[in-house]
């Protein structure tokens, strides 16, 4: 795992248990927000250093680096090919997850995504958001053990846009 | 139409609890509440919270992982293609605070 995001994941973890007592929502919403970063820059690392490599200049480097974008990466994961390939099902899973979380961590005044207005008074838990972080590391992972053939393939469909 | 979405709800809901079941057992799992809504970009989703029954450390990532994988199996194989959003809720998690202000009369 590249260095700057095992360093997110644990910054992650730092924020979400950073207040003692009744966590700070704003804590929390950035430890969500901080893992799927880390989520994204691992993808965005796997397209630059399949396809250019770090040893490359970053002229050449970073330009694949940025090439991805978020809802881009959601559709390519959603890939007709990559339906009966089940680590790419559960990286699809798990970065739709984070992406819908760090959506709301970023930008809605409201409680939880998918709140649910129930008994339990809950805007968010400490919990949901460790698990969230767990839930990218575990992308992350299954990204790391790709083998060479499906990264590649992931990776074009990732830096691409799609014909449908 | 109306009774045709919710026919949809109805069997989306069921085979959802069925997939959730089968990843924890129903002993841990003391209620599975499914809601049809729309995500941020404002496709149809699903909205699935898991009320475990017991205190637990935390849900970890990987078990999240095989909720949301099984439900979503599940979910294609009754050509049903929207995303199950899935958030596990437990007796003594910390819950954040409100950031609210408090309301204030005229």
């Amino acid at each position: 795992m590249w260095s700057l995001v095992t360093h997110q994941l644990e910054n992650a973890r730092a924020l979400a248990t950073l207040d003692k007592g009744r966590p700070r929502q704003a804590s929390l919403r950035r430890a969500v927000s901080t893992a799927y970063y880390g989520l994204f820059q691992a993808l965005c690392e796997a397209c630059a250093v399949k396809l250019v490599g770090w040893g490359k200049p970053w002229e050449a480097f970073t330009p694949i680096f940025r090439a991805l974008e978020h809802n881009r990466v959601s559709d390519a994961l959603a890939h007709r090919s990559f339906l009966n390939k089940s680590e790419l099902q559960r990286l699809k899973v798990a970065f739709n997850e984070l992406k819908t979380a760090r959506e709301w961590a970023d930008y809605s005044p409201e409680p939880r995504p998918n709140f649910v207005l129930a008994d339990r008074d809950s805007p968010f838990t400490r919990g949901e958001a460790l698990t969230l972080i767990e839930l990218a590391e575990e992308a992350i992972l299954i990204l790391d053990r790709l083998d060479d053939g499906v990264r590649l393939e992931l990776v074009a469909r990732l830096v691409t846009k799609s014909r449908k | 139409m109306t009774i045709v979405q919710t026919r949809r709800d109805e069997q989306a809901e069921k085979a959802i609890k069925s997939a959730i079941v089968g990843v924890f057992g129903n002993a841990a799992i003391e209620n599975i509440d499914v809601r049809a809504g729309e995500d941020h970009t404002g496709e149809s989703a699903l909205f699935v919270t898991i009320y475990l029954r017991a205190a637990q450390k935390r849900m970890s990532g990987s078990r999240l992982l095989d909720a949301i994988a099984a439900a979503s199996t599940a979910l294609r194989e009754i050509d049903d293609e929207r995303f199950p959003y899935v958030t596990f809720l437990a007796p003594e998690d910390e819950h954040a605070e409100d950031t609210r202000p408090a309301a204030r009369t005229p």
